[in-house]
């Protein structure tokens, strides 16, 4: 008999949409590390990005019947995994915005600090250092590929408001990735 | 913000934010003035670019994150087994008027890919039950592995799923319909596109 | 009722082929916080005018014959019960378990 952990994304969404677990169960092991990438760029915090994506995969079973292209299954995890970290985020703080100022070069955290030694790695310290209102824009817009309209609703905000961060957030990456293009 | 250059990127008069906004509305409705500007087609380029990075950084935090653990999983797939898909009880022949025995729907679906994973190089996909007055018909579809002669396959897969719905159920099956979706490569090759 | 639910438990779950045993009601779970663990009672017990109700939901194993095994689980629940109990009992297989 095939082995269930080999096969396609596709085939194992299409049984556990039928209440395979076990398929279902494969599909949790091979996508969370991805689904907590996300979610820890979203939420800044590693502890909050493992129950949005306990909470995502629970919330994805029962909502199964929703995912309309089986082959597709990891955007769709993606996208309730972005919903379930913007609710921690909206529950944190109040939707207004209030400190949209980086970060001071001295309170920088490591990945900022450390010098770059690649574009990656380049991207990487200027998405941390982003203040959190236009990281979570740029990630909800670059990953996860929301429209300025989703990306208002999951934040508890308006499209104006989104525009704006969107637009600080790539004028400071489009300045400082200046030196690596 | 404000573009440095009073007349906008490459003299169109479009900033960086206005050029954003027509990367995220998929370069519709077209501007002629954008895009016939060298300068303003680099800077889309360098746009589109960051954000496939931003795509490859997640990759990369992804395959950078230690093993999870079996503690990660454990609370989380012990619920999802608990919720059974139960779908509609399928009643179960009992003498005893006031004992009723019955079989979910979600138990015959599992039954049925039990059946047909059973088969030697064949995976099962969808499966379900059809039924129009009182005739039951079984639809799966399966995925089968290169090398494996797919008509004898999906006839034995057929006769699988036949011979465990006459032991576990009382339903009188008219058709069990396989199609075969298409034929699998043993490993799964990792990122799909 | 709970010690009579408990009792019957024990007695579905010694049953030849009996895998386990599922909530009649599944819960939609919000969380991985709301899980507790054991405090559902599988078997439901309950009094319906002048007889008793009895329901539960098991996963058998596929060795046996399902039919058989829903119909053992019935029969095992009546003779548990106390002699002359009226009674309605219903057995759902959930699972079919390779």
């Amino acid at each position: 008999m095939t082995s269930l952990d080999e096969a396609p994304d596709a085939l194992l969404a299409q049984r556990s949409t039928d209440g395979d677990a076990a398929a279902f169960a494969v599909l949790v092991r091979r996508h969370a590390p991805y689904l907590l990438a996300v979610a820890t760029r979203l939420t800044g915090s590693r502890a909050d990005a493992d129950d949005a994506v306990q909470d995502a995969l629970i919330a994805a079973w029962a909502q199964l019947d929703t995912l309309q292209d089986p082959a597709k299954v990891r955007s769709w995890l993606t996208a309730i995994v972005s919903r379930k970290s913007t609710d921690r985020i909206r529950s944190r703080r109040p939707s207004s915005e209030l400190d949209d100022e980086r970060a001071e070069p001295g309170e920088r955290g490591p990945e900022q600090r450390a010098i770059a030694t690649s574009q990656l790695d380049a991207l990487a310290g200027i998405l941390s250092s982003l203040p959190e209102g236009q990281r979570q824009c740029w990630v909800l817009k670059e990953v996860s590929g929301y429209s300025y309209d989703e990306i208002a609703t999951e934040l508890g905000t308006t499209v104006p408001i989104v525009r704006g961060k969107l637009a600080r957030a790539r004028a400071t990456v489009f300045s400082e990735m200046e030196a690596w293009r | 913000m404000t573009d440095p250059s009073a007349n906008g990127i490459g003299g169109t008069g479009y900033t960086l934010e206005q050029l954003g906004e027509y990367l995220d509305a998929g370069r519709q409705p077209a501007v002629p003035a954008i895009d016939d500007s060298a300068e303003c087609q680099a800077v889309l380029a360098s746009l589109e670019r960051v954000g496939s990075l931003s795509r490859e950084l997640v990759t990369r935090d992804a395959a950078e994150i230690p093993a999870l653990d079996e503690s990660w999983f454990g609370s989380l797939l012990g619920a999802i087994t608990r919720e059974v898909k139960a779908g509609r009880d399928i009643p179960l022949a009992s003498s005893d008027p006031r004992t009723h025995l019955s079989i979910t729907e979600g138990a015959i679906r599992e039954v049925v890919r039990a059946a047909g994973d059973s088969v030697e190089g064949v995976l099962v996909g969808r499966c379900g039950l059809h039924e129009t007055d009182g005739a039951v018909r079984v639809e799966l579809s399966i995925s089968v592995l290169l090398g494996t002669p797919v008509r004898q396959a999906a006839e034995a897969v057929r006769q699988a799923v036949y011979s465990e719905l006459l032991k576990h159920t009382e339903l009188a099956i008219d058709a069990v319909d396989v199609t075969v979706l298409d034929v699998h490569i043993v490993a799964w090759e990792g990122e799909q596109p | 009722m709970t010690a009579l639910a408990q009792q019957l438990e024990a007695v579905v779950r010694a049953i030849p082929g009996v895998v386990a045993l599922y909530s009649i009601q599944p819960a939609v779970l919000r969380s991985a916080r709301e899980i507790v663990a054991g405090a559902e009672p599988l078997v439901s017990v309950s009094q319906q005018g002048e007889s008793l109700r009895v329901s539960v939901s098991v996963g058998v194993d596929a060795v046996s014959q399902a039919p058989v095994t829903a119909a053992g689980v019935a029969a095992a629940i009546r003779a548990a019960l106390p002699p002359g109990t009226e009674a309605d009992v219903i057995v759902r297989v959930g699972r079919v378990i390779s």
